[in-house]
C-alpha cells in the first residue's frame, strides 16, 4: 500500500463508519474489498492490521454500532473474515473481541439488520473468507454457527442459500477433517496422530456433533418432500461428495438414492438436474465401485427414462467419466446419436438402422412423443449434432462409426433444404425445412468432422450438399458463411480427392463470381473472406492458379473495390492482395490501392490497404516489390497522416518491416562466404547507409509524428520502434554524422518536438541528426508512461478511496444540480 | 348453393357460384400455356424459324409439313397461338348475373365470356384492375395482330392425327375448344361492361346478396371478395399476398367467420422464396453485365416489374451498373409506368405517403428522368436509334411465343455472354425455350411469385376460421415434381373440398333463415307476452310481400268500409280474415296442481295412469277422461257439456294466452 492510500484509509474508514454519511454507490465497497483482498494476498493480514489500526477500529465500531447501513455492515463482515484468513490475523481480531462480536449474530440479530439479505450474505461470505485454517473451523463449530448456516441454506434469498451451500461444502471438504472425526465402527477413538498437536484447541466431539448436525439436516431435507429443500441439499451433496469424510459420503449417497421417488412426480422436474449432478459427482468417488444400488445401474436407468433434452448432456458427462463401463458408454452414445440417426433414417429409409442405431437396445419409443414437437425436436437435434462432433473429435470413441455420423449430418442438411425425406416423416421433421438453427449446427458439425479419419468415401456427397447450400438463393447469410467454412475445411484436408478437385476447379469459381454480385453485402463479404483464405491455402497449387486465372474472377474482384459497403471493399482489397502474390495482373494494383488509401472515406478499406502492403513487403514477390518500392514513401506519408488510429498502427507495422529488412539486408551483404564479424567501421558504414535509405523513404517522419500522436497505442508503437533504432545506433554510428538529419522547424512533428523537448531552443537545436535527436528524447520514460493503461489513474486504489471520500462530501442537492 | 368449376388452373380460376337466386362468376382467367405448343411469332423475318423442317410421321403416312414444324426433337404448330378457354358447356353463360374480378391476371378470358351471345351481366372490378387489365389485353392483341399469319392450322387437331403426334402435343386436351386471341373491339366491348368498385364497398345484387371487394395485397387493385346474405357468408380468396410489396396490404379480418372459403391463387412456385429470387435476379444480372453480356427479362408489362425496377434502382449504384441502359419495351410500357404512379390510394402506406411530399410513389420515375430506364412501344422506330449494348431489356411476352422478346432471344441466343432471366412463374422456362434450341445464351430461372404459400395459408385460415374450405385439387397433394414434400400441400383439420375442371360442387351448408322486415305500424300493433325470462312471443297476422328478394310483413288490409247495405250478413261472410284470431295457448298442465284443483271442485275420484307421452286422468265418477300429453290436452266426456266447460276452464288456468 502506498503512502497516499495509508493516509486516505483512516478517513475512508471514518466515512464508512459514520451512519449519517450514506454511500450512494455500493460497488465502491466491492472494489474496496477486492483491493484489500489483493493486499492480504501480498502481505499477511496481521501486518495489514498492524500498519492500519484504523481497520480494527472500523470493524470494532461497526460491530458495536446498531445503526450501520446494511451494505456497509455486510462489507465489514466480509472484511473481518478476510483479515482473519491468516492465523495471526485471526488471533489478533479474536483477541480484540472483534470476531466474536461480528459473527455472534445473536448480539445484533435482534436488530433489523439480520432481516436484510445483504447482511446475511455478508455474514456467510465473511465466514467463507476466514475458513482457511483450523482455528477458523473451530471458531465455527464452537460457536454453534453450523445451526445458523444450515438455517441459511434454506434461506428465501437464492444468493444467501447458495453461499451457505458453498460454505457447508467447504466445511465438509476441509482438508484433514476426516482425520479428526472418530472412525465409524471404532466408537469415539480419535485419531491420535500429529494433527492434534498442531491445534491444541481442536476438540473432536465439537466436530463430530457439528458434522452430525449437517448430515441430519441434509437427511431431513431430502425426505421432507419439499422440492426446494431437496434441490438445495442435492446441490450440497454434489459439491461436497468428492472431499467429504467417507461415512458422510455413504450417508449422503443413501439419502440421494432415497430421492429417486421424488423425481418421478411432476414436481420432480426441478430436481432432475441436481440429481444428475450428484450422480456425476458420485461417479468420481469410490462410490462408483461400492455404491448400492450401483451408480452404473442408476445412470443406465436415467439414460433410458429421461427426456432427450436432459438425457443428451447427461450422456455426454457419462462418456467423459473416468473408467466408465463399456456397456454404459455404449448406451450413452446411443442416447446422443439417437436423434441424428433418426433423421438419417427418415431421409433415406433404405439406410437401415446401420451405424448409429445398430446394436443399441435403446428404447426409443419413449422418445417418440418428444420428437414430434417441433420446438423440442430442433433443440434436441442441435444438441445431438454438437455432441456428436465433440465425441468424434475425442479419440476415446473409436468404436463409433464416423461414417454413419457424416452420412447422418449430410442427411440432416438435405432434409433442412427439403431435398430429401420420406413422405412418411413426421410433422416435426417437415418443420426442419429451412430451419437455420439446425442448418448452422449441422454445418458446424460437418466442418469439424474433417479431422476424423475414414470419411473420405463420402467427400463427393458432402461437396454436393455443400454446393447446394452455397447455391441456394434463400440461404441465410450466417448459414452461407458456415457452409463456406465447412467447404474450406474439407478442401484443406481432402484436396487430393477427385471430388474436392472437381468442386474447386469447376463449381467454386462460377459460384463465387455470382456471390460477388449478391444483393446482400454479408454474402459478398463472406465470399471474399473465403476466397482469401482459399487462395492462401492453395497458393502453391498450380491447377488452382490455372483455374483462377481463367475464371474471370479477378475482374469481379476489381469491381468490388468500389463496392458501396466498406467491409466489402476491405475484404476485396485483402483478396486481391493475396491473389496478386500468385497471379500477375495487368493493372498496377499498388497504384489502385494507393488511390484507395488516399481517397476512401472509411477506415476499413484503408486499413486493409496498409495491411496488404505489409504482407507484400514481408513476403516479397519481384513484381509487387518493384511497384511497391515506387510508392513506399507515399504510402508511409498517407498512412501516418491518416485520421484512423488503426491505419496509423498498421503503418508503423509496415515501417517496422521495412526497418527490419533494410537492416538485415545490409548485415547480409557483407560477405556470404566468410563468417567473420565485419570490422566496426564497415558495420558503421552499413548502418549509416541503411539509415539513409530509411530516411529516403521518409520513415523517420512516420516514427516521430507517431511518437507525438494523441492516440496512446500509436505513440507506444512508435516509441518501441524508436527505442529499437536507438539500440542499433548506440555505439555503431558517428555522433556527428549528419547523413540523417532533420530541420525541426521545417516539419510539423519537429515544431511540436521543439516545444516539448527542446525548451531552450537555440538555432543549433533546430538542425539535429538522428543520433542527437534520439539521445535527447527520453524514450525510456516515454515508453513507461505509454505502457500504462489510459485509465490507470481512475482504476488506482487511491482514486477509489478518493471517490468514496468525495461521494460522501457531495450533498444530494448537488447531484440534482449537476443533472 | 352450388359451385361450377370452369377452369382447372389453380391460379387462373373461373368458377360460378349459384347462391340464393343469383349466378356469380368468380374470375375469368385465361390459360395461355397452350400457346407453348405453337411456333414463336417473329417480329422480323427469322430465317432459322422459316427453315424448320415440317413434321412427317415416322411411317410417312401423315404429312403435315405446313402445319407442324420440328425443332430440337419437338413438334410445334405453325399458326397463330391459341388459348385454352374456361369451360363453356357446363352451364348456360347467359344466365350469369355478375362477374367478380380479383386481379388483372384473372380477367384475360373476359371477352370470350361477355361477348358470348346472350350474356347480359355486369362485371365488377376495381379501377386499377380494369385499367391494367386493359393494358394487358391491348398488349396481347397488339402482339398478335402485328404479325398476321395467313394460315390457320386445324388438321392436327383431328383426334386420329393428334393421337399419332409426338411429345407434349399428343397429351394436349380439348384442343378443339382452343381459340385464337380476341380483337381490340371485343376487348373494348367487354370492358364496357365493367362497373368500378372500391375496397370495402358494398354492392347489392338484386337485393339477394351483397358483394364486397377486399384488398388482397397481391397487385395494384387486387381483391378478394365477400359474398354474403343476411345469414350466409362466402369468402372468395384469389391471388393474395402477405408480403410487403407495392400494393395495399391484405385485409384479413373481413374474411373472418365465413361459411365457405373458396381458396385459389396460391403461389405457383412454393419452393422459391421471393426475396431469395430477387437476390438471385440481381446477382445474375450484375454478373452478366460485368462480363459484357446483355440481359433479357421476358415479363408482363405490369406487376412484378415494378418491384424489379425498384430493387434495381437500389442495386444499380452498388453494383456499378450506373452506365448500363435499361430498356422496357411494350406497346403499353408508357401507360403502365404512368398508371402505377397515379393509383396512390391503392398502394401500400409507405408509397401512399410519398404522394403527399409530393414525390412519385415508385422510384422508376427517377430512373426514367436520369435516362437510366428508357421505354419504347416496340423494337421498331426510336428504339433502334437508341439501342446500345450491353443492356438490360424488359419485354413481353413471358411465353416467348409472341411479343418483342421473340426478337431478342433470336438476336442474343447465340452468345453465351448473354443471359435470359425468367421472373414470371406462369410458364415453364424449359417449354418456353424449346423452339429456340440449341441456345448458347445462359438461362436463369428466378420465378418471383408473391402469392400465399403453404406455410402462410394455415396461419391465415386459423385466423379467419371458415367452416369449410374449397380449393383446386392441386392444393390437396404435394406438387407432382416433388412428391415427398408433404409440407407443400394444404393439411387442414377439416379436409378441404377439392375441385377440378368441370366439377360441380354442392357446397356443404343449407340455408335455414331468411330475413323478413316488419313494418312499424304492424310492429306497433303487436302485444308481446313473456314466456320465459327474456323471451317474449306475440302472434302476428299480416300479409307477406316478397319483391326484389326482400320480404316485408305488412298489416293485413282493413276491410273496405262496408257500403251501407242491407246485406250485412254477406259482408261478414266475405271477409272472415278480419275476425280476431283466437288467442294461442302455451305452457304445460302440471299433474299435481291439476289434481288439487279438481279436488277443490269436488272431483275426488281420480285415477292417474302414466302413458309414454304424459298422463291420463280418469274421473271415475263422471266417466270422463283427461289426456295430458306433451303437445295436446283432450277432455273426453260424452255428453256432459257443462262438465266439459268446467274442466276446460280448469285446464286453461294453467296455460298462458297469447
Amino acid at each position: 500500500m502506498d503512502s497516499d492510500c495509508t493516509e486516505l484509509l483512516p478517513q475512508v474508514c471514518a466515512v464508512l463508519a459514520d451512519p449519517n454519511q450514506a454511500i450512494a454507490d455500493d460497488t465502491c465497497l466491492e472494489k474496496l474489498l477486492d483491493w484489500l483482498a489483493d493486499l492480504t494476498g501480498q502481505v499477511p493480514g496481521i501486518s495489514l492490521l498492524e500498519l492500519n489500526p484504523c481497520l480494527s477500529a472500523f470493524l470494532s465500531d461497526m460491530c458495536r454500532s446498531g445503526s450501520a447501513e446494511p451494505s456497509v455492515f455486510a462489507f465489514s463482515l466480509k472484511l473481518a473474515g478476510l483479515l482473519a484468513s491468516s492465523e495471526q490475523g485471526f488471533i489478533h481480531l479474536k483477541q480484540q473481541g472483534i470476531l466474536t462480536c461480528a459473527f455472534e449474530y445473536q448480539e445484533w440479530a435482534g436488530l433489523s439488520l439480520w432481516q436484510d439479505a445483504t447482511v446475511r450474505s455478508g455474514w456467510i461470505h465473511g465466514l467463507w473468507n476466514m475458513l482457511q485454517h483450523w482455528k477458523a473451523m473451530h471458531f465455527l463449530f464452537e460457536n454453534g454457527f453450523i445451526k445458523v448456516i444450515l438455517h441459511l441454506q434454506l434461506d428465501r434469498s437464492l444468493f444467501v442459500a447458495s453461499a451457505a451451500n458453498r460454505l457447508l461444502a467447504g466445511i465438509l471438504s476441509f482438508p484433514g477433517l476426516s482425520d479428526r472425526l472418530p472412525l465409524i465402527g471404532e466408537g469415539a477413538t480419535i485419531d491420535q496422530r500429529g494433527e492434534r498437536k498442531v491445534c491444541e484447541d481442536c476438540d473432536s466431539p465439537v466436530y463430530t456433533d457439528g458434522i452430525m448436525e449437517i448430515v441430519q439436516h441434509v437427511e431431513a431435507s431430502l425426505t421432507s418432500g419439499n422440492p426446494m429443500h431437496i434441490q438445495r441439499s442435492l446441490n450440497l451433496i454434489a459439491s461436497s461428495l468428492a472431499q467429504c469424510p467417507p461415512h458422510v459420503r455413504d450417508t449422503f449417497w443413501q439419502g440421494t438414492v432415497g430421492t429417486l421417488e421424488a423425481l418421478k412426480g411432476n414436481d420432480g422436474n426441478s430436481l432432475i438436474q441436481p440429481f444428475l449432478e450428484t450422480l456425476h459427482a458420485a461417479s468420481r468417488t469410490p462410490l462408483l465401485s461400492s455404491g448400492n444400488p450401483s451408480i452404473t445401474t442408476l445412470m443406465e436407468d436415467m439414460l433410458c427414462t429421461l427426456n432427450p433434452k436432459v438425457a443428451i448432456p447427461f450422456a455426454k458427462g457419462v462418456i467423459h467419466m473416468e473408467s466408465c463401463p463399456q456397456s454404459l458408454k455404449k448406451k450413452a452414445m446411443a442416447v446422443i446419436l439417437q436423434p441424428l440417426g433418426r433423421v438419417g433414417m427418415l431421409a433415406d429409409p433404405k439406410q437401415e438402422p446401420s451405424g448409429l442405431l445398430k446394436d443399441c437396445d435403446f428404447p426409443h419409443v419413449a422418445w417418440e412423443e418428444d420428437l414430434t414437437q417441433t420446438s423440442s425436436y430442433v433443440s434436441v437435434l442441435c444438441l445431438s449434432l454438437t455432441s456428436a462432433a465433440e465425441l468424434l473429435l475425442e479419440s476415446s470413441c473409436e468404436e463409433l462409426c464416423v461414417s454413419s455420423v457424416v452420412l447422418s449430418v449430410i442427411a440432416v442438411l438435405k432434409v433442412c433444404q427439403g431435398s430429401s425425406f420420406s413422405s412418411s416423416a413426421g410433422r416435426a421433421v417437415r418443420k426442419l425445412i429451412g430451419c437455420t438453427r439446425v442448418q448452422k449446427c449441422a454445418l458446424d458439425t460437418l466442418s469439424s468432422l474433417n479431422k476424423c479419419s475414414g470419411v473420405n468415401r463420402y467427400v463427393g456427397e458432402l461437396f454436393s450438399v455443400l454446393l447446394s447450400y452455397l447455391e441456394n438463393p434463400d440461404s441465410d447469410p450466417t448459414v452461407f458463411k458456415k457452409a463456406l467454412q465447412a467447404a474450406l475445411n474439407w478442401l484443406c484436408t481432402c484436396s487430393q480427392s477427385s471430388a474436392a478437385g472437381l468442386f474447386l476447379n469447376q463449381d467454386l469459381f462460377p459460384l463465387l463470381k455470382k456471390r460477388f454480385c449478391d444483393v446482400r453485402w454479408e454474402m459478398r463479404d463472406s465470399s471474399l473472406e473465403f476466397f482469401t483464405q482459399l487462395t492462401l491455402q492453395f497458393k502453391d497449387d498450380a491447377s488452382y492458379r490455372g483455374s483462377l486465372s481463367n475464371s474471370g474472377l479477378i475482374d469481379s474482384l476489381m469491381a468490388l473495390l468500389t463496392d458501396p459497403e466498406s467491409y466489402v471493399r476491405a475484404s476485396a482489397i485483402s483478396a486481391l492482395g493475396q491473389t496478386a502474390h500468385i497471379i500477375s495482373q495487368e493493372e498496377d494494383l499498388s497504384a489502385r490501392f494507393l488511390d484507395i488509401l488516399a481517397q476512401d472515406t472509411e477506415g476499413f478499406a484503408r486499413r486493409a490497404v496498409i495491411k496488404i502492403f505489409s504482407i507484400w513487403l514481408k513476403h516479397p514477390n519481384q513484381d509487387l516489390c518493384k511497384s511497391l518500392e515506387k510508392h513506399l514513401s507515399t504510402v508511409l506519408r498517407l498512412g501516418s497522416n491518416d485520421l484512423d488510429w488503426e491505419v496509423k498502427i498498421h503503418t508503423l507495422e509496415l515501417a517496422q518491416i521495412l526497418i527490419d529488412q533494410t537492416l538485415e539486408d545490409f548485415g547480409r551483404s557483407s560477405c556470404p562466404y566468410v563468417s567473420v564479424i565485419p570490422a566496426p567501421h564497415v558495420k558503421r558504414a552499413e548502418i549509416t547507409a541503411a539509415f539513409h535509405n530509411l530516411h529516403h523513404h521518409k520513415l523517420f517522419d512516420v516514427l516521430f509524428s507517431g511518437l507525438l500522436d494523441c492516440d496512446r497505442p500509436v505513440a507506444r508503437k512508435a516509441c518501441t520502434i524508436l527505442l529499437y533504432l536507438k539500440g542499433v545506433l548506440t555505439g555503431n554510428t558517428d555522433t556527428s554524422d549528419n547523413t540523417v538529419a532533420f530541420d525541426l522547424q521545417g516539419c510539423r512533428w519537429g515544431q511540436e518536438m521543439v516545444k516539448r523537448c527542446f525548451s531552450a531552443a537555440s538555432d543549433s537545436a533546430m538542425h539535429v541528426n538522428i543520433v542527437e535527436l534520439l539521445s535527447t528524447l527520453d524514450l525510456e520514460e516515454m515508453k513507461q508512461a505509454l505502457d500504462q493503461r489510459s485509465d490507470h489513474l481512475e482504476n488506482s486504489p487511491r482514486s477509489l478511496l478518493q471517490d468514496i471520500l468525495a461521494s460522501s462530501h457531495t450533498p444530494e442537492d448537488n447531484i440534482v444540480d449537476c443533472y | 348453393m352450388k359451385l361450377y368449376c370452369l377452369s382447372g388452373h389453380p391460379t387462373l380460376p373461373c368458377n360460378v357460384l349459384k347462391f340464393k337466386s343469383t349466378t356469380i362468376m368468380l374470375d375469368c382467367g385465361l390459360d395461355m400455356t397452350s400457346a407453348l405448343h405453337f411456333l414463336p411469332l417473329p417480329l422480323v423475318h427469322s430465317p432459322r424459324l422459316s427453315k424448320l423442317p415440317g413434321w412427317v410421321s415416322k411411317d410417312g403416312t401423315i404429312a403435315l409439313e405446313k402445319e407442324l414444324k420440328e425443332c430440337a426433337g419437338r413438334v410445334f404448330v405453325d399458326s397463330l397461338p391459341e388459348f385454352c378457354l374456361p369451360e363453356r358447356e357446363l352451364l348456360d353463360l347467359s344466365t350469369i348475373d355478375v362477374i367478380l374480378i380479383s386481379n388483372y391476371h384473372c380477367m384475360m378470358a373476359l371477352p370470350y365470356i361477355t361477348e358470348h351471345p346472350g350474356f347480359t351481366g355486369t362485371v365488377y372490378a376495381t379501377e386499377p384492375t380494369l385499367q391494367i387489365g386493359r393494358l394487358l389485353m391491348e398488349e396481347l392483341v397488339n402482339f398478335m395482330e402485328r404479325v398476321p399469319k395467313a394460315q390457320s392450322a386445324t388438321c392436327w387437331k383431328n383426334k386420329e392425327i393428334q393421337r399419332l403426334l409426338p411429345g407434349p402435343l399428343k397429351e394436349a386436351v380439348d384442343v378443339w375448344t382452343w381459340k385464337r386471341c380476341y380483337s381490340l373491339q371485343e376487348v373494348n366491348s367487354a370492358l364496357s361492361k365493367v362497373q368500378l368498385v372500391g375496397y370495402s364497398q358494398k354492392v347489392e345484387l338484386f337485393g339477394a346478396v351483397q358483394v364486397t371487394p377486399l384488398s388482397s395485397g397481391y397487385s395494384l387493385g387486387s381483391s378478394n371478395w365477400i359474398i354474403q346474405s343476411h345469414y350466409e357468408k362466402v369468402a372468395y380468396v384469389s391471388g393474395s399476398s402477405l408480403l410487403t410489396t407495392h400494393p395495399q396490404p391484405m385485409d384479413q379480418s373481413s374474411l373472418k367467420n365465413s361459411d365457405v372459403l373458396i381458396l385459389t391463387g396460391l403461389t405457383q412456385i412454393p419452393t422459391a422464396n421471393p426475396d431469395g429470387m430477387l437476390g438471385e435476379f440481381c446477382s445474375n444480372l450484375a454478373m452478366t453485365i460485368r462480363a459484357g453480356g446483355n440481359v433479357l427479362i421476358p415479363c408482363y408489362p405490369s406487376g412484378v416489374i415494378y418491384d424489379l425496377l425498384e430493387c434495381l434502382y437500389q442495386f444499380i449504384d452498388s453494383a456499378n451498373l450506373g452506365s448500363t441502359p435499361f430498356y422496357f419495351i411494350s406497346p403499353v410500357a408508357n401507360s403502365s409506368l404512368e398508371f402505377s404512379q397515379i393509383f396512390a390510394e391503392w398502394l401500400c402506406q409507405n408509397k401512399q405517403s410519398k404522394v403527399y411530399l409530393p414525390e412519385p410513389p415508385f422510384p422508376h420515375a427517377e430512373l426514367i428522368q436520369t435516362n437510366k430506364l428508357k421505354h419504347y412501344p416496340s423494337i421498331h422506330g426510336d428504339f433502334s436509334a437508341e439501342f446500345r449494348q450491353p443492356c438490360v431489356v424488359f419485354t413481353g411476352h413471358p411465353s416467348l411465343r409472341f411479343g418483342d422478346a421473340v426478337h431478342f432471344v433470336e438476336l442474343w441466343g447465340k452468345s453465351s455472354l448473354n443471359t435470359i432471366i425468367f421472373t414470371e412463374p406462369d410458364f415453364s422456362y424449359l417449354d418456353a425455350l424449346a423452339p429456340y434450341q440449341p441456345l448458347a445464351m445462359k438461362c436463369v430461372y428466378c420465378p418471383i411469385d408473391t402469392r400465399l404459400n403453404f406455410h402462410q395459408v394455415p396461419k391465415l385460415l386459423k385466423e379467419v376460421q371458415p367452416l369449410h374450405v374449397v380449393c383446386p385439387e392441386q392444393y390437396t397433394q404435394p406438387p407432382p415434381t416433388q412428391v415427398h414434400r408433404s409440407d407443400l400441400m394444404l393439411e387442414l383439420q377439416l379436409p378441404p373440398m377439392p375441385y377440378r375442371r368441370c366439377s360441380v360442387l354442392g357446397l356443404p351448408f343449407r340455408r335455414r333463415y331468411e330475413r323478413i322486415q316488419l313494418l312499424p305500424e304492424l310492429a306497433k300493433s303487436l302485444v308481446p307476452s313473456e314466456i320465459k325470462p327474456g323471451i317474449s312471443v306475440a302472434t302476428v297476422s299480416a300479409v307477406l310481400q316478397s319483391k326484389d328478394n326482400k320480404h316485408v310483413l305488412q298489416p293485413a288490409p282493413k276491410p273496405a268500409p262496408a257500403p251501407p247495405s242491407k246485406k250485412r250478413k254477406r259482408v261478414v261472410e266475405e271477409s272472415p280474415e278480419v275476425r280476431a284470431p283466437k288467442p294461442l295457448l302455451s305452457g304445460a298442465v302440471p299433474l299435481e296442481p291439476s289434481l288439487a284443483t279438481l279436488h277443490k271442485h269436488g272431483i275426488t275420484e281420480v285415477k292417474v295412469e302414466d302413458t309414454p307421452d304424459g298422463h291420463i286422468l280418469h274421473l271415475q265418477a263422471e266417466d270422463t277422461l283427461i289426456q295430458l300429453e306433451e303437445d295436446g290436452t283432450h277432455i273426453v266426456c260424452d255428453s256432459n257439456e257443462s262438465l266439459r266447460i268446467t274442466l276446460r276452464d280448469l285446464v286453461l288456468r294453467f296455460l298462458q294466452k297469447l
